[in-house]
């Protein structure tokens, strides 16, 4: 009886430690950048006011993200940044508002920063995806709070297909979340228009092995 | 209203119609637009989980333009009929 409970209980403990990161046959500690030379990494958002709906793109994006492979709810650390310079709406003059001191102050704060601290809810959704809430520290407009946003990462060995990318392994970067306006203190004014409060941020990013 | 007056109503009314037309034909969007945004998702990114959105330069007829067209068409027309009215010999 007492070997099939210790059976049990190391199953269990090996189920849940696998749970807690990728299970694809690779380990130890890696590190990924976000810094992407052709500008394919990027963060979009979307808002409404009550003339029209505005969709905007950030291709300005850098930052890191390091854990331990097969643990990544314990050892998971990193940042990723977002130049508000390269914010796109797809009208100029909306642009240029976007950025100036009455919105974002792009002078003032060029960037917008995530300091991830840590990884919960781990779940294992394919030997190479796993899915969680990252916590970590939110800066938008020289304001920090902190946060917890959903998050998808899905870990790819090299091959012949991610060489096209970039060489080493690649990590795909998956998360959509909501940013409150005045929690920061941007007024949700633009030409005219009262913005929605909430703002929805996506990010897909592809870190590529350092 | 004399045949010229006639003639510059039907152009006024129609150069407006055909605005609204080219308006409601662009989708009816409320700002004149240069980029769209399209969705892109190759195999990898398949993979990877992502889906990437790119700007393609694009023009759209906002309904900016379409009354901005319609009042320089008013006021063009009003002058023209104006200059064109029949003038009374007393």
């Amino acid at each position: 009886m007492r070997f099939i409970f210790s059976v049990l209980f190391f199953a269990l403990m090996t189920f849940s430690l696998s749970a807690q990161g990728f299970n694809n046959g690779v380990s130890g500690e890696k590190t990924f950048t976000f810094f992407d030379k052709a500008g394919r990494n990027q963060a979009t958002f979307f808002s409404t006011t009550p003339l029209e709906d505005i969709n905007g793109t950030a291709n300005g994006i850098d930052g890191t993200v390091s854990f331990d492979v097969t643990n990544i709810a314990k050892t998971i650390k990193g940042h990723v940044k977002v130049e508000v310079n390269s914010m796109q709406t797809g009208i100029d003059l909306r642009d240029s508002h976007l950025k100036s001191p009455n919105w974002l102050d792009a002078e003032t704060h060029p960037e917008i920063r995530f300091e991830l601290t840590g990884m919960k809810d781990v779940k294992s959704e394919a030997d190479n995806k796993i899915s969680g809430t990252a916590t970590g520290n939110f800066t938008l407009h020289g304001v920090t709070k902190e946060i917890s946003v959903p998050v998808t990462f899905i870990y790819l060995k090299e091959s012949e297909d991610t060489k096209k990318r970039a060489p080493g392994d690649l990590l795909g970067v998956n998360s959509k979340f909501n940013v409150k306006l005045s929690d920061y203190g941007v007024q949700n004014d633009i030409i005219g228009n009262k913005v929605a409060e909430n703002i929805e941020v996506t990010f897909n990013v592809v870190g590529t092995v350092k | 209203m004399n045949r010229v007056q006639k003639q510059v109503l039907l152009v006024t009314i129609a150069i407006i119609a055909v605005s609204f037309l080219l308006w409601i034909a662009y989708g009816g969007e409320i700002f004149t637009k240069y980029k769209m945004l399209v969705e892109t998702q190759s195999e990898l990114d398949k993979q990877l989980g992502i889906t990437n959105k790119e700007w393609v330069d694009t023009f759209i007829w906002g309904l900016d333009y379409t009354l901005i067209i319609t009042g320089i068409t008013v006021v063009a027309g009003g002058i023209m009929m104006f200059l064109k009215r029949d003038k009374q010999t007393s």
